[in-house]
């Protein structure tokens, strides 16, 4: 599969503070690429180098096949960007906002293309409202809008449902699906929230320190943690229950006289069921805790 | 340089500036009452002086109205993309830096010379002072060397901005008045005090106000005092130019101008 945007070495010092840390990465086409990673991972460091907003100490950005530094308008032609933390012009309408938006993406018939696109997101009455009075949830949608103008390959988005409520933020979260699915865009797509990078990402690239420590499809990242946590309810016999995992050595807690939960690996489940049913134990409930991303991020961010 | 480029930023500077009432105070009414204040002042002490004092004030106000439009215009109007957090969302289009100043550039020569007219104008109307009669081409020759002054103060201010953050952004509006008793630009550069004399020639715009008075008071152009502009104006807003490039791309560096918003 082609890569649409290459990355390689990528590094970025703040003076003696290292921000990036020699990252290289892909971008391939049609795909999302999630970026993750605590406070001060370099990930919003690294989108910034990729619009040209920031400058980078050292490495490569290709795109499309172009280097991006000889090529700066070409390649900033062909890409767009969404945050969260980046608004449009308060004062003048919607509808002049992109207006102003599709000349400078120098976008033949602007007026067609701009009314195609609040159509398509269903905001065509919004056109004439000043910016400044749109919803959170509105503008996130005009944002989307805009950086749809110039038909990009890539968009990357920095968080761009932050501060969204979740009703919003899982309207943005179908619309960015639905991108991805008819219009094959390859997106780059930072957020702190693990639930929806698992839900719009093919593949998650965890940052840390400004250097990439895991990069993986969102499955393959949980599956790295092969614990899970099995919670069982039972009638009775709470001390035959607490011989038996004490003799195995597998760590439980005990919840009350009727629940007890164990951090063991996946494939011993069926085999602690079967061995507590032998021994006469009536399970009345049992819950599989698979871990999620955000397991994953937490054992990487504290190992 | 893409002209469907430049015309975006024109654009956006006019369905701004439609909507903003403070901006049309500051570009429009301000400056008219400044000047129509100046015409009263002029009218108390033209009853003690020769009418050529008074038109030399008048003339100075409204060349000074002009160059101070024509730079609030290029640093403003990229203080309220800053301020609305679109700048970035400009910056990471194709527009190149000198698509965007040639634009900016251009809002402010407009916009001034409205205020320029209408002021002159309303000089002519009400206060019996001609200031067209100094002739359309003489004055078109004052009014592009203080544009490019004001262009490349302009300039300077914004790479500042980007530079060291929005905390100086009051430089954008409050910059150029500090200058203006060394510019000369209501009386003649005598009246200074030495030292302040021999600054004021450092200044490009010194030579136009000069220059302007010397017209009013014999008739003719003072080609090198207007040489002397120019060719003080060209090479600052080259200098300015090299300037903002070096502020910029240390913002670009050190992380700056994304920081602004």
């Amino acid at each position: 599969m082609s890569a649409v945007l290459e990355v390689r070495n990528l590094t970025k010092d703040y003076g003696s503070f290292r921000a990036v840390d020699g990252i290289s990465f892909d971008v391939p086409k049609g795909k999302v690429i999630g970026f993750l990673g605590p406070n001060g991972a370099g990930k919003t460091t690294t989108i910034q180098i990729l619009t040209g907003l920031t400058s980078r100490t050292a490495g490569t950005v290709t795109f499309l096949g172009k280097d991006f530094d000889t090529h700066k308008e070409h390649c900033l032609k062909r890409m767009n960007f969404v945050s969260a933390f980046n608004t449009l012009l308060g004062r003048i309408s919607v509808y002049e906002n992109l207006l102003v938006f599709a000349h400078l993406y120098e976008i033949k018939n602007a007026h067609r293309k701009i009314m195609e696109l609040l159509e398509y997101f269903e905001i065509r009455d919004l056109k004439d409202g000043q910016y400044q009075h749109l919803s959170t949830g509105q503008k996130t949608r005009v944002n989307i809008v805009k950086s749809l103008l110039n038909a990009p390959k890539l968009i990357l988005m920095d968080e761009p449902t932050a501060s969204l409520d979740p009703d919003i933020a899982d309207k943005t979260l179908s619309l960015i699906e639905r991108l991805r699915a008819e219009r094959n865009l390859s997106i780059l797509y930072t957020s702190h929230d693990m639930e929806e990078v698992t839900r719009v990402c093919d593949e998650v690239i965890f940052l840390q320190h400004g250097k990439i420590v895991a990069r993986d499809t969102p499955l393959g990242l949980t599956k790295r943690i092969p614990n899970v946590t099995l919670r069982l309810m039972f009638n009775d016999h709470k001390e035959i229950i607490t011989d038996y995992l004490s003799q195995k050595q597998y760590p439980f807690t005990l919840h009350d006289e009727h629940t007890v939960s164990m951090d063991i690996e996946e494939k011993l489940v069926p085999r602690v069921i079967f061995d507590l049913s032998k021994l006469g134990i009536w399970i009345t409930d049992i819950e599989v805790k698979k871990p999620t991303l955000e397991d994953v991020f937490l054992h990487i961010a504290r190992h | 340089m893409s002209h469907t480029r430049i015309y975006a930023i024109l654009l956006q500077e006019f369905f701004f500036m439609r909507r903003s009432v403070e901006v049309l105070f500051d570009v429009l009414l301000f400056p008219l009452v400044n000047v129509v204040l100046f015409a009263f002042l002029s009218s108390y002490i033209g009853q003690s002086v020769d009418a050529f004092v008074v038109h030399q004030l008048l003339l100075g106000s409204l060349l000074w109205q002009f160059m101070y439009i024509v730079q609030y215009s290029v640093s403003v109007h990229t203080m309220w993309n800053l301020w609305a957090r679109n700048l970035s969302n400009i910056f990471i289009t194709p527009i190149h830096i000198a698509e965007y100043f040639t634009a900016a550039a251009l809002s402010g020569a407009a916009k001034s010379t409205v205020v320029f007219v209408f002021s002159g104008t309303v000089l002519m109307l009400l206060f019996d002072f001609n200031v067209f009669e100094v002739g359309i081409g003489p004055l078109a020759l004052y009014m592009v060397s203080l544009w490019l002054f004001a262009v490349g103060v302009g300039i300077i201010i914004l790479g500042l901005i980007f530079r060291f953050g929005t905390r100086i952004s009051a430089f954008s509006w409050g910059f150029l008045p500090i200058l203006q008793p060394l510019m000369a630009t209501l009386f003649p550069r005598t009246i200074l005090p030495a030292p302040f004399d021999s600054v004021a020639l450092l200044f490009p715009p010194t030579y136009v106000f000069e220059a302007a008075r010397w017209q009013l008071q014999h008739g003719t152009i003072h080609w090198y005092y207007l040489l002397m502009s120019y060719i003080g104006n060209l090479l600052f807003v080259i200098m300015a130019s090299f300037a903002f490039r070096a502020l910029f791309r240390k913002s670009q560096e050190t992380g700056q101008f994304v920081r602004n918003e």
